[in-house]
């Protein structure tokens, strides 16, 4: 495996080895040319080119573009890594941001955010290409120009943690020419916003929609039939505020359950209704509004605690959400939707010192971001768990990007304060660390909150 | 309370009946002002265009998908679920 740099102030003429000698653009470290295992960082900055893909990957082996957007790879400093198919930000100068000549093979791109190309953003430009990861980018779509167009029989393609501002066209598009089967292409934790259609295929099979959150025109299409028995299962979404949420060509097509259906013009044509789904109001949570302040915002499309989808059983629900936190281990306790739910609050009921602490209601995840140095430091709080919590004690986790976590748990004594410290050298990049406090509560009645107090760091 | 709201949508068995339906036609003028995907301001018209007649080019499972949202448009109003006022 060979690590790579890319970054604004390099040249394509360096090795690209280290972020001294960084390749200036991304075609810069495609054309060395990258090889399997390959991982590649991109530093934070606008790339105005268009990548084309020149090698194929390998089985457990991919070739893998980072957008270091926290910096502790590349610029130490972190920030948008952008790649936009425009020179001015006005008009666009170039196709896409991302093609290939040719079929390629397990390629990963993470952390990218892509805009302005006057065709489709992503294309496998009509090849057979396979074993793609395409994660936590922002795609911001053209008039009547595809996001991500997998035009080639594409399959065994995982798109997750992405949000995809859709035109007047589709966010993502599978495409064959003739029927493919089974293609195991995978979209989960998405946001589809816009004025297109979240999820097309064209022939394609086998495609699974889960935990996706889409406003817009339509949530997911079939536009030509597949072979009869091959379907789109969509479990754990949110369609709401559409034209029309599904479609398929003939009934049996899309096999949708356990998702809801809310102020939508048609909720499904040519689609059978799923005994598990609901017609419940999404509730997204909205920001505090006071004239002249900015408060801290919730996610977009995250949901309020009157939100009746906020915890609530689906089907093989995803581990994590678009932010990649890990959901509850209880499927009743997940959220449907993109974004997982975390019911924090200021509390008054308990306290280890002072009239209040941090109450998670249920289990769930609150994070502090805490500015350090590269020096011996001492992260603490006091957690209070009641009687009838259950499952893996509250936690404190300390995260750093690129840093393994440090976690502690909670050993003490149900129902009363207990201090969960540790000491650590944090990384010097980034120049923060997430301290994490965490309930797994599994339990489902009588009384589990988790309280939090007095965190300090020294 | 409850609310009126389209669940499921099942729009089957289209048949191509022929081409003698009795239906107004009507001409127009069109003016359509767009952006290339250079930035350069363009001008398509004024022109003339006769409905139903120019839709001739128009693919059939486009024209069909046209078909569906105005035949469903009917059947909402009728339902109660739309007013005509909403489409105009």
């Amino acid at each position: 495996m060979t690590t790579r740099y890319v970054g604004i102030g390099g040249d394509d003429g360096w090795d690209g080895l280290a972020w001294v000698s960084r390749k200036q653009t991304l075609n810069g470290a495609e054309n060395t040319p990258v090889a399997a295992t390959d991982i590649v960082y991109v530093g934070p900055g606008v790339y105005r080119e268009l990548l084309t893909l020149d090698i194929s990957g390998a089985a457990g082996q991919p070739i893998t573009y980072i957008g270091d957007v926290t910096g502790e790879h590349t610029d130490g400093i972190g920030g948008i890594v952008r790649i936009t198919g425009s020179n001015d930000d006005i008009v666009t100068a170039r196709a896409n941001a991302i093609t290939c000549g040719a079929a390629r093979t397990y390629r990963t791109f993470r952390g990218f955010m892509m805009d302005m190309g006057s065709g489709s953003l992503i294309t496998t430009n009509g090849f057979l290409c396979t074993d793609w990861i395409l994660e936590d980018c922002i795609l911001q779509g053209m008039a009547n120009q595809r996001n991500i167009y997998c035009d080639g029989r594409s399959i065994n393609f995982i798109i997750q943690r992405c949000i995809f501002y859709i035109s007047q066209s589709y966010g993502i598009n599978f495409l064959a020419a003739a029927v493919l089967d089974n293609s195991n292409n995978l979209v989960q934790n998405c946001l589809f916003i816009g004025a297109g259609t979240g999820v097309v295929t064209a022939r394609v099979g086998g495609i699974i929609v889960k935990n996706s959150t889409f406003i817009g025109r339509q949530g997911v299409l079939v536009t030509n039939a597949l072979t009869v028995g091959q379907t789109v299962t969509v479990n754990n979404c949110i369609f709401a505020f559409l034209y029309v949420a599904l479609t398929g060509t003939v009934a049996g097509e899309i096999v949708e359950n356990y998702n809801t259906f809310w102020g939508n013009g048609t909720d499904r044509t040519l689609t059978n209704i799923g005994a598990n789904s609901v017609a419940y109001p999404p509730l997204y949570n909205p920001f505090l509004q006071l004239s002249g302040f900015r408060y801290p915002s919730y996610i977009p499309l995250e949901l309020s605690m009157w939100s009746q989808i906020r915890a609530r059983l689906g089907s093989a629900e995803a581990t994590d959400d678009i932010m990649g936190m890990t959901r509850p281990v209880t499927a009743a306790k997940n959220s449907w939707g993109a974004v997982q739910y975390a019911d924090a609050l200021r509390s008054i009921v308990q306290a280890h010192g002072g009239v209040a602490s941090i109450q998670l209601v249920d289990a769930g995840r609150k994070q502090f971001i805490i500015p350090t140095t590269a020096i011996n430091t001492t992260f603490s709080v006091y957690v209070y768990r009641e009687a009838n919590y259950a499952g893996v004690n509250p936690q404190m986790v300390i995260k750093q990007p690129g840093v393994a976590d440090t976690t502690v748990l909670d050993g003490g004594a149900v129902g009363g304060w207990n201090l969960l410290t540790t000491a650590l050298v944090p990384a010097a990049l980034p120049p923060y660390v997430i301290v994490e406090l965490v309930s797994n509560n599994t339990a489902v009645a009588g009384n589990y909150n988790t309280y939090f107090d007095d965190l300090t760091v020294s | 309370m409850p609310y009126r709201n389209v669940d499921q949508v099942m729009i089957t068995n289209w048949v191509d009946t022929g081409l003698t339906t009795p239906f107004s036609r009507y001409t127009f003028t069109l003016k359509v002002t767009w952006t290339d995907t250079d930035g350069v301001k363009r001008v398509h018209g004024p022109q003339t265009y006769t409905f139903p007649n120019d839709l001739a080019t128009m693919p059939l499972a486009v024209r069909k998908a046209f078909a569906n949202q105005m035949i469903l448009s009917m059947v909402r109003v009728t339902l109660g679920i739309d007013d005509w006022e909403q489409y105009t």
